[in-house]
């Protein structure tokens, strides 16, 4: 008895009101700072949390504090997979997950989800990131090329040295790729792989055209062999024109 | 990803990307201006850093000696210990071309390289690629008068053998320190009798130079396993007395006050002629593999001092076989050495022993290897790019797997 069966009562930013057991909620710093500074009968308002956001955020507190006092019999490994999944979820609620974490501050959870988007976006590129985070690109397009070829080595990227992946392929369409190295291009289309070749063979071919991505957007595309360019001096768009019998 | 509902917090977009590898932090630089410049933030690169410590990103770099060329190379080991630790690239120093300098380090992901004979080292950060030669040191050798033959006698070279690389957290500066041994002879004599002198010095990053420090009266004597500096000290292995009389003590240079001291290995520990005593930093201490000098098999302890005190943190019982340790990797797994110059895996939680797939080239040189481990950092040395000036070159491996 006592005050491991203490109840608090949340009230989220759209009016839910969670009754949860003081050891659950105390996880959160601030409410716990709330909780003992000011009047512990009244209802806490979290004003920045929905009450989805604040559901989940509860079940994870409580699946902790369970597994620390030992009332849940559960692994470290078990524990570490069931925060796992509690973070699959989509990009919006992942955000709001944080937000929230970081605004009832409890530091586990706030880590566990900064980890999780940063490992979604680590192998991403800066174009990317920029619509992941609504970010304006303020370079020039010489400062940014100059920052790209200082920082050249950590573009080798996508699929790894020397394997070149092409998304969403299906018949007389355009694809373009990403690549710095100089190997081999696997083409994928309809989750099948269709050919792999190296790049100066795929030159050959009648059915593909190859261009380069100038690199001011205002000149005309080049076409050009690519067995001549200097493949792994800088960043280069490949775009593939072809036809592929399914 | 798709554009967000909301824009997140710049402070939690910062907290996010502090997670993230180094690799990814320079890609990124080119997103924006304020992204590239608070990547070289004090703030940023210490948090990162932290996060990295956490999470024991550790990297392992096995250095070794090609049997052909005689040239030094490091071979960058996987982290995955399903794939064996096998050799994801193998990366040349031709700054140190026909050198064997030894690798000093790591601190905060930085490590030194320094070589023996000459007066030629660099710090490298081998995960932002920064590579930075240090000047050399432009300290007066002392002249050496020789009452006995009544002359000076002539300077017949200069080593650094024993050196150490750490981080002053009072002046927030990287250091290096190293003995200097100055042989005199006289070079009337057809067949002259060396004479020894000893020199220490100092270099700090921030100054970009080097000083002279007064000289301890022991000087080292032995390397460490890997890294010698830990939390602010730098240690070496030192000894005193004969044959029989024969301890081994550790010297031990705090980088802050640059004051020397000496600490005794205790006699439970183990000591020569019966034992080797390797020292080495575990789990952010100080401590020491000891393992018999004879015997077909060989088991090995591992102690650790906490505060002057010595325990005794395990022990792994004997390994056929006539090994010696490299160093830990993550996890406990400790790699080892076999007479034939194979690196083997000890795996703390299968206490299995397995041979690697790292082929071990002729090494000619048989204690050439040594096993480095750094954290992943982006500490700045104010350094070149590697590639910039061809002072380091990567090359994967032949086998190497297709991974990010």
């Amino acid at each position: 008895m006592g005050s491991t069966s203490t109840k608090i009562k949340l009230r989220t930013s759209d009016q839910k009101v969670f009754e949860v057991e003081k050891a659950v909620a105390v996880q959160s710093q601030t409410i716990k700072y709330i909780y003992e500074n000011g009047c512990p009968d009244s209802v806490i308002h979290v004003h920045s949390v929905s009450g989805d956001i604040l559901s989940k955020i509860l079940d994870y507190c409580k699946k902790h504090v369970n597994s620390a006092a030992g009332k849940e019999d559960i692994s470290p490994e078990e524990l570490y997979e069931w925060d796992a999944n509690f973070v699959k979820v989509d990009q919006n609620t992942l955000f709001d997950l944080i937000l929230a974490a970081n605004c009832l501050k409890i530091e586990s959870l706030l880590d566990l989800t900064c980890q999780t988007v940063a490992n979604m976006i680590k192998g991403k590129r800066p174009e990317e990131i920029r619509t992941t985070f609504n970010i304006k690109n303020d370079y020039t397009i010489e400062a940014e090329e100059a920052v790209r070829r200082e920082n050249k080595w950590a573009f080798d990227m996508l699929g790894g040295v020397g394997t070149m992946v092409i998304e969403e392929l299906a018949d007389d369409t355009m694809s373009k790729c990403v690549t710095n190295t100089k190997s081999r291009v696997c083409v994928i289309a309809a989750n099948q792989i269709v050919m792999m070749r190296s790049i100066s063979k795929l030159a050959n071919k009648k059915s593909i055209d190859v261009y380069k991505q100038p690199q001011n957007p205002t000149t005309p595309r080049i076409k050009e062999s690519v067995k001549q360019r200097n493949v792994g001096t800088g960043f280069i768009e490949l775009f593939f024109h072809f036809k592929c019998k399914m | 990803m798709q554009r967000p509902r909301f824009e997140l917090p710049e402070a939690l977009v910062m907290e996010i990307l502090s997670k993230l590898p180094v690799k990814s932090l320079t890609r990124f630089n080119c997103v924006c201006k304020y992204w590239c410049s608070s990547f070289q933030t004090p703030h940023f690169i210490s948090n990162n850093y932290h996060n990295n410590l956490e999470n024991n990103n550790l990297n392992l770099l096995l250095s070794r000696c090609d049997g052909n060329t005689f040239q030094r190379y490091f071979s960058q080991l996987s982290n995955e210990k399903d794939q064996n630790y096998i050799v994801k690239q193998n990366i040349h120093l031709p700054f140190f071309r026909n050198d064997l300098p030894y690798v000093y380090g790591a601190c905060h992901g930085l490590l030194c390289l320094l070589d023996p004979l000459k007066d030629k080292a660099a710090i490298w950060n081998p995960s932002t690629r920064e590579f930075k030669i240090l000047p050399p040191s432009s300290i007066q050798r002392p002249p050496y008068f020789s009452p006995f033959e009544e002359t000076y006698l002539t300077l017949d070279d200069v080593d650094f053998d024993h050196a150490a690389f750490g981080f002053d957290s009072k002046t927030d500066d990287y250091k290096v320190i190293r003995f200097v041994t100055l042989t005199f002879v006289n070079s009337e004599e057809q067949y002259p009798h060396p004479h020894f002198m000893y020199q220490v010095e100092l270099y700090s990053l921030r100054s970009n130079s080097w000083q002279e420090i007064p000289c301890p009266d022991y000087k080292p004597t032995g390397t460490t396993l890997g890294n010698n500096y830990v939390d602010g000290i730098c240690y070496w292995k030192t000894e005193t007395g004969a044959y029989l009389d024969f301890r081994g003590l550790i010297l031990s240079f705090d980088m802050g006050n640059e004051k020397f001291s000496i600490l005794p290995i205790p006699e439970f520990v183990g000591s020569f002629p019966e034992y080797f005593v390797n020292l080495l930093v575990f789990n952010g201490s100080l401590g020491a593999i000891v393992y018999p000098t004879e015997g077909i098999d060989t088991s090995f302890d591992l102690w650790v001092t906490s505060e002057g005190v010595w325990t005794k943190q395990f022990n792994i019982k004997s390994i056929s076989g006539v090994v010696r340790p490299l160093g830990f990797g993550k996890n406990g797994d400790l790699f080892l050495r076999d007479t034939n110059d194979e690196v083997l895996l000890f795996d703390a939680s299968t206490q299995e022993l397995k041979e690697l797939q790292i082929n071990t080239y002729l090494d000619h040189f048989r204690f050439t290897i040594s096993l480095h481990a750094y954290l992943e950092s982006l500490v700045r040395i104010n350094g070149i790019q590697e590639n910039i000036e061809k002072h380091v070159i990567r090359q994967p491996a032949r086998d190497a797997s297709n991974e990010y």
